[in-house]
């Protein structure tokens, strides 16, 4: 089953691509999650758009106490880039995307995109609320995370948008500490649940703004308010993180498949994130 | 700009394989690895999944380690592909195709070429004794079936002190 192949060689030039051939087209970049589908036949594009040489949009640039991400900058670049403490989560998540072969190709902007429910970067772009910056041949748009997301591999994009760029916000002040945990069978597999924290915490170490965010347990990533709520204002006591860990509980909806029952995905979100918390908190 | 989609529209490339410059015309739906293997001969990279999840395609293509089942053809137009036949000069193994007989990190083989082209660019950088858990790490990356992964581990140590041996004599290679 073959296709038409066209690499633009600007980004007008690609958004003129989406504009004409809307969902007959397909953006590509390192392919590492629509190459599979393909070869799955669970997608059949009729034209393929490469994006990957569009270097432009390869970038990370912290500025403001804020960080934006380029939707090429490759997870291996993610890997590798010293963030600021605000955001060092973001290379530690980057770091256990799949294995070293698929990071060297795979993109941020086709991860966010792809909007797999079991998708790190995903749940990152939603528990550190970025903003998503979004651009056609009519015009940018900015959408917040929070309602990027529909539902599994469904994002709010139009036939004819390209995810250019996510921008996170700076954290309120004070000292960032942050953590991340995936529990996978193998190495490199795909989450069955992934809890991502970061805290803000004032000169008494009060958690004076926390951030969760849970992967693999909904059809859309997760921040979970309530248990945000229930660490903010502690010193992360026994009795917060327990709190938080039902709260964060009932915020889940993990689905039951053939890598973990509903049950166990809702066990390891209350055992991970206490673990998670403290090791922010360390 | 024609917007009937047209399949089948061939697609001209060039790219260097293993030093040599090589130009092809392609169907744009054929991966990296299919191309290599069927039109170049090059049949070191192995095909199996085609989802990226077991490794035996993997080669390194502009000085990265890549999945070539997940790698259009097309996609390498302009860059360079080191495939394993790259690694023997003149018929003499590298020092981790040596540590890989005597280690015995290969059983069938079949894994063999990806694990070798990985570890290869691994090895290239290394600038320092890594400590099991990261080879353990690196050698995630590719499914074996026979070895149990052991002689692969033992493999690479291996390779690394004989470099190290080597390096300290002031002769070159990996």
């Amino acid at each position: 089953m073959s296709f038409r192949y066209v690499c633009p060689h600007s980004l007008d030039e690609a958004l003129a691509l989406f504009a004409d051939l809307g969902d007959r087209a397909k953006a590509i970049a390192g392919g590492q999650s629509l190459l599979p589908l393909m070869n799955l036949r669970l997608a059949a594009p009729e034209v393929l758009v490469d994006i990957g040489r569009l270097r432009e949009l390869a970038f990370v640039s912290e500025h403001d106490g804020g960080v934006s991400i380029g939707a090429l900058t490759r997870h291996r670049d993610l890997e590798t880039t010293t963030f600021s403490p605000s955001f060092g989560v973001i290379a530690d998540v980057a770091a256990r995307i799949g294995h070293l072969p698929i990071r060297t190709l795979g993109t941020f902007g086709g991860s966010v995109a792809h909007a797999d429910p079991a998708g790190d970067l995903p749940m990152v772009v939603r528990a550190l609320d970025a903003d998503i910056v979004v651009r056609s041949s009519r015009g940018e748009r900015v959408i917040p995370s929070s309602s990027f997301f529909a539902m599994p591999f469904v994002t709010v994009l139009d036939d004819d948008e390209l995810l250019v760029e996510a921008r996170f916000p700076a954290p309120p002040p004070g000292k960032v500490g942050s953590a991340f945990s995936k529990s996978v069978r193998r190495a490199g597999d795909f989450a069955i649940v992934s809890v991502l924290v970061r805290l803000v915490l004032d000169g008494a170490g009060t958690i004076t703004d926390a951030r969760i965010g849970l992967g693999g347990v909904g059809g859309t990533p997760i921040r979970a308010q309530d248990a945000e709520r229930c660490l903010s204002g502690t010193s992360g006591t026994q009795e917060a993180l327990e709190e938080a860990a039902e709260a964060a509980a009932r915020d889940a909806h993990p689905p039951s498949d053939v890598h973990a029952s509903s049950e166990f995905r809702l066990h390891l979100v209350r055992t991970l994130l206490p673990v998670v918390v403290r090791k922010a908190l360390a | 700009m024609n917007d009937t989609a047209q399949a089948s529209e061939l697609v001209e490339i060039a790219f260097d394989v293993n030093g040599t410059e090589r130009r092809l015309v392609v169907d744009p739906s054929r991966s990296l690895v299919d191309v290599l293997r069927r039109d170049l001969g090059l049949t070191g990279a192995h095909v199996s999944c085609e989802i990226g999840v077991c490794g035996v395609c993997t080669l390194v293509m502009n000085d990265e380690p890549v999945r070539a089942c997940l790698v259009l053809a097309v996609q390498a137009d302009g860059g360079s592909v080191r495939t394993v036949e790259g690694l023997a000069q003149d018929g003499e193994l590298t020092s981790l195709q040596e540590a890989f007989r005597e280690a015995h990190g290969l059983q069938c083989g079949f894994c063999t070429p990806g694990f070798l082209m990985l570890l290869s660019w691994y090895l290239e950088r290394l600038d320092r004794t890594p400590d099991d858990d990261e080879i353990r790490e690196i050698v995630s990356s590719n499914l074996c079936r026979c070895t149990g992964y052991q002689g692969i581990v033992d493999a690479v140590r291996l390779a690394v002190s004989t470099r190290t041996t080597l390096a300290a004599d002031g002769s070159a290679g990996t």
